[in-house]
């Protein structure tokens, strides 16, 4: 009789997974079209709360400072943030590709400038991050301006709304959704991600060392977000209306909010990560040589081979 | 369609009209009301027709929607158009037989129509008004009486009686049922359901009269209700409510397009390019105000709503696709082979359980078997643990002992002790049993009511696998009537029949002891013979019976001259040995023998006549006349004689000058 327990609880040990309780693995990510898919996911209750907790921040700088400080094992950032971490000691692995910017990062003037020519000597406001100063340097560069030739005003994303009411800035470099609300207000587009293609990428990076920590919430979590995706993709009706309250705005300008972007479903994100002959890590070193060029990186050993990790895609 | 004519006409000049089915008669109206179609649209001045579905109330439906006509009319000039409202059934009936033009329905019905009657793609999909807000979708709302608490889930609904219109309505039956699936609830019985039919509101007063527990409408229609002032929505209560703050309405499940408006496959792509541009363009005109909508939009994808009929196989999609195996392999392969490996494993595990269940039930038969013989045995059976405390008796112990099972379970086995064994014995009983050995002996026992029996007892340790003693099984066999047999057989044997004194065998027996005593103990013992003085007169005169009474009364006086430890034995006709094993001195023994003669010599009454007798004893002792038992008896004997030959009735010691004189 023994033996027949014996078997039987073997059995049922190959059957059931070992359930450590860890704390849950925390995510940051701030209010962006791209990253989206998490918070419906959460909303919808899709993504276990024991598993995963994602936590809303306001701008990208939080997020980065919040992994610097360790409060967090993840968070949604742009390549060129994720490259300008690593150069500062903070060991991050990408995970995940949330879109690529096509059009959805801007430089947005006042209306009464219609040129980039006609900002010479004004006020530009961006985001203290690589990202502003990447779109900055890429769109001077293509009309031949320098860095001296403008104002650079440092804005948070949160404070953008504000800087651009109270005529504290000029020109902004921005995305949705405040691209929307500004472009309503009157401002004239110069410039957007079109320009440099393939360049801003949004990603989902998590400290290298947490990973084998977390391996069942990450990939709880990149389920959920494909869930939610997919979600989006079948009942855009639905997914609107459940989205437009995050996103603060009303459901059938949800959908525009997508306009500039690339989403990556889950074969473009296995093309683009598992293929080492992918545009992806040529584009992210012509990316991590222009940074050095611009001094806000210092070293060009940051892309290595955890550089990547395609590992917890969800299989099709 | 001349051919397909034929027939028909060949049975109506059969006269055979009447018989026809009314199937037939549809489809020969609907045939010929195609072609009509056709040709009249392109004629400026006929109407173009379009159906709306009317989830209200018809008439209020057809009264909200006339103003389209005119705003086409308005847009369109060279055609007439008319607005006619329909309920489902009369819907896709009128689409089966080309009475529409174009029609306006929700989108299940839609996807229905166009996968039975081929209809065009969506031209537009309607907005609506609601409070200010866009609304291009719409949802199922779930709803109770505010009162009923125990409603307030999902997984409530199962067994409660559920109003909906039709299980054709999309917000009204279908989306509910997915968000049901969705939730992997059971799915609605159909005797749950209590159909109100169209409009909606039905569904709501059959909530309110209590005709059913839940209702299920579409979004809208109770904030409607509420607005007529003929609902105050208060009163019920929404399950699985949706938080979703920037859709206006009440609301259970997911979000799905509105209703799309199409064209019938007949129309022309020109007319239904004009009708689309209207449509896109209705958000300028004020006919939106009277309509109650916001606009249509570009149509919107319908494929959610697909999923939802797919899904839950409601039609057009309520029919099984066939399957074949190879299809289940190519999709569910990994399953399958899962399935099988499990299925397998549980297979050969049942199979070994099945085994070693038939195994125990076996071993069970067999002791069930073994406890039955041992409980009808006749031997009394004991089991008891290592200290001999008792675990089980069967029926024959308790018959022999006298005590029953509660008696004596747990308790030690010395209960029957009779204290009749020696420690000694007990010791070495032990000694043997807890080497595993098996004993075997006779012992006398008490019983409960105190009388003592002997049994032969045989204890055999029960040894387990791995060798230790874990029980003792004693049988016990009451032998206490063969004991009786034997010692009386043993009695027989060793006395005299007649003076039940013992014969020569038991006395030699007694001598042969007490030499050895004597011997060991440096005594003295004596042997009297006795022999009666003139008995065959006595048998020759009064006869043989009066000489056997004379033999047991002297058999009597002489034991009455003896000590308990002294033996008298009758060893032939009229002689007797006395053996007196423990003398100290010659003058005792002559005192006995001379007490002896003195009370043969007394008369005796024997059988009514008085005999007279009288004795010749001739003695020999130990040590002085011989140390073992042939010279000793020799020796009396020779005496005994001497004794006889001098005179008679006395007694004589032996002398060694005795010897030549015989």
């Amino acid at each position: 009789m023994l033996k027949i327990l014996f078997i039987a609880s073997l059995f049922l040990s190959l059957l059931g997974c070992d359930s450590q309780p860890t704390a849950p693995l925390k995510v940051a990510a701030h209010i962006w079209p791209g990253y989206e898919f998490m918070f419906l996911a959460q909303q919808e209750k899709w993504l276990d709360p024991q598993q995963v907790n994602l936590i809303q921040t306001h701008s990208a700088t939080e997020s980065l400072q919040a992994l610097k400080e360790g409060k967090i094992d993840a968070a949604a950032l742009t390549l060129d943030e994720v490259l300008r971490a690593r150069a500062d000691g903070i060991d991050l692995t990408v995970i995940l590709i949330f879109n690529i910017s096509a059009g959805a990062d801007m430089l947005l003037a006042k209306p009464e400038f219609t040129t980039i020519q006609q900002l010479k000597g004004k006020r530009i406001g961006l985001e203290q991050g690589a990202l502003g100063a990447i779109m900055l340097a890429k769109l001077l560069q293509q009309n031949n301006l320098t860095a001296d030739d403008i104002q650079q005003i440092p804005v948070n994303i949160n404070q953008a709304y504000a800087a651009w009411q109270n005529n504290e800035v000029d020109a902004l470099i921005t995305y949705e959704p405040l691209a929307s609300q500004l472009l309503a207000n009157h401002a004239h587009k110069l410039f957007d991600s079109r320009d440099i293609p393939n360049t801003i990428i949004d990603v989902l990076a998590i400290r290298t060392k947490n990973i084998n920590h977390h391996q069942p919430a990450i990939r709880h979590l990149i389920a959920q977000h494909f869930k939610a995706f997919n979600h989006f993709h079948n009942n855009i009706q639905d997914a609107s209306y459940r989205m437009a309250t995050h996103l603060q705005l009303a459901p059938e300008k949800v959908l525009t909010q997508y306009k500039g972007l690339l989403l990556a479903n889950i074969n473009y994100n296995k093309q683009l990560m598992q293929n080492p002959a992918s545009s992806l890590l040529k584009n992210t070193r012509s990316l991590q040589t222009l940074m050095i060029k611009l001094g806000i990186i210092q070293t060009d050993k940051t892309i290595n081979d955890d550089f990547f990790n395609a590992s917890f895609l969800p299989a099709n | 369609m001349t051919t397909f004519l034929m027939p028909l006409f060949y049975l109506l000049t059969k006269r055979n009209y009447i018989k026809l089915s009314p199937y037939l008669l549809i489809l020969l109206i609907g045939l010929n009301n195609v072609e009509p179609a056709i040709a009249t649209l392109k004629h400026s001045n006929d109407s173009i027709k379009i159906g709306i579905l009317a989830y209200r109330n018809k008439a209020l439906t057809q009264t909200t929607w006339q103003a389209l006509s005119q705003y086409f009319h308005q847009q369109i000039p060279e055609y007439n158009f008319s607005i006619n409202a329909y309920y489902y059934d009369e819907l896709a009936h009128a689409v089966a037989t080309r009475q529409v033009d174009f029609i306006f329905t929700n989108p299940s019905h839609y996807i229905q129509l166009k996968n039975t009657y081929n209809l065009s793609s969506p031209l537009a999909s309607l907005v609506k008004d609601s409070a200010g807000h866009n609304l291009s979708a719409f949802a199922g709302v779930i709803f109770t009486l505010a009162s009923r608490t125990d409603i307030n889930s999902l997984k409530d609904l199962a067994h409660h009686r559920i109003a909906v219109t039709k299980i054709k309505s999309f917000g009204g039956y279908q989306m509910q049922a997915y968000a049901l699936h969705a939730a992997n609830l059971d799915a609605i019985e159909t005797n749950q359901l209590y159909l109100t039919g169209m409009p909606h509101d039905n569904v709501v007063n059959a909530v309110l009269q209590g005709k059913a527990d839940i209702g299920f409408v579409r979004t809208g229609v109770l904030e409607s209700l509420q607005t007529q002032h003929l609902l105050d929505i208060k009163q019920l209560k929404i399950i699985n409510a949706q938080a979703i703050p920037s859709f206006p309405l009440k609301l259970s499940t997911r979000l799905y397009p509105e209703w799309p408006f199409a064209a019938l496959p007949h129309i022309e792509s020109e007319i239904a390019n004009h009708v689309a541009a209207a449509l896109l363009l209705i958000h300028d005109d004020p006919v939106i105000q009277q309509l109650k909508i916001k606009d249509f939009a570009i149509p919107h994808d319908y494929l959610p709503v697909e999923q939802v009929l797919r899904t839950l196989r409601f039609p057009p999609f309520d029919k099984t696709p066939s399957f074949t195996l190879s299809d289940i392999w190519q999709r569910y392969a990994i399953p399958i082979v899962i399935f099988s490996t499990l299925s397998l494993l549980i297979g050969i595990l049942s199979l070994f359980l099945f085994n070693l269940n038939r195994r125990l039930h076996k071993t069970f038969e067999r002791n069930a078997m073994l406890v039955r013989a041992l409980e009808s045995s006749q031997t009394g059976v004991v089991i008891t643990d290592i200290d001999a405390n008792i675990q089980w008796v069967n029926l024959a112990f308790e018959n022999l002992t006298g005590y029953s099972t509660q008696d004596v379970k747990g308790k030690s086995t010395k209960v029957l002790n009779s204290g009749q064994q020696s420690t000694e014995f007990y010791q070495q009983l032990w000694q043997t049993i807890l080497t595993g050995k098996p004993w075997h002996g006779e012992v006398i026992n008490r019983r409960k009511d105190n009388s003592l029996y002997y049994e032969e007892l045989r204890i055999s340790p029960i040894i387990n696998q791995t060798g230790n003693i874990t029980h003792f099984l004693s049988t016990k066999h009451d032998i206490t009537e063969r004991k009786a047999l034997q010692d009386k057989l043993k009695h027989i044997s060793e006395h005299d029949n007649l003076t039940n004194l013992p014969n020569r065998i038991l006395l030699n027996e007694r001598l042969t002891q007490a030499l050895i005593l004597a011997k060991r103990e440096n005594n003295n013992l004596a042997l009297i013979f006795l022999d009666l003085d003139k008995f065959k007169p006595v048998n020759d005169t009064f006869g043989h019976n009066t000489g056997d009474t004379l033999l047991k009364q002297v058999a009597e006086r002489i034991q009455h001259c003896l000590r308990e430890s002294d033996t008298v034995a009758r060893v032939g006709g009229d002689e007797f040995i006395v053996l007196l094993p423990k003398i100290k001195h010659k003058q005792d023994v002559s005192i006995v023998a001379e007490k002896i003669r003195h009370s043969l010599n007394k008369p005796f009454l024997c059988d009514t006549h008085t005999v007279n007798i009288s004795s010749s004893m001739g003695i020999a002792l130990y040590p002085e006349h011989g140390n073992n038992s042939l010279d000793l008896s020799k020796n009396a004997d020779t005496a005994m004689y001497y004794s006889k030959d001098n005179g008679r009735n006395n007694v004589k010691f032996f002398e060694y000058a005795m010897q030549t004189e015989t």
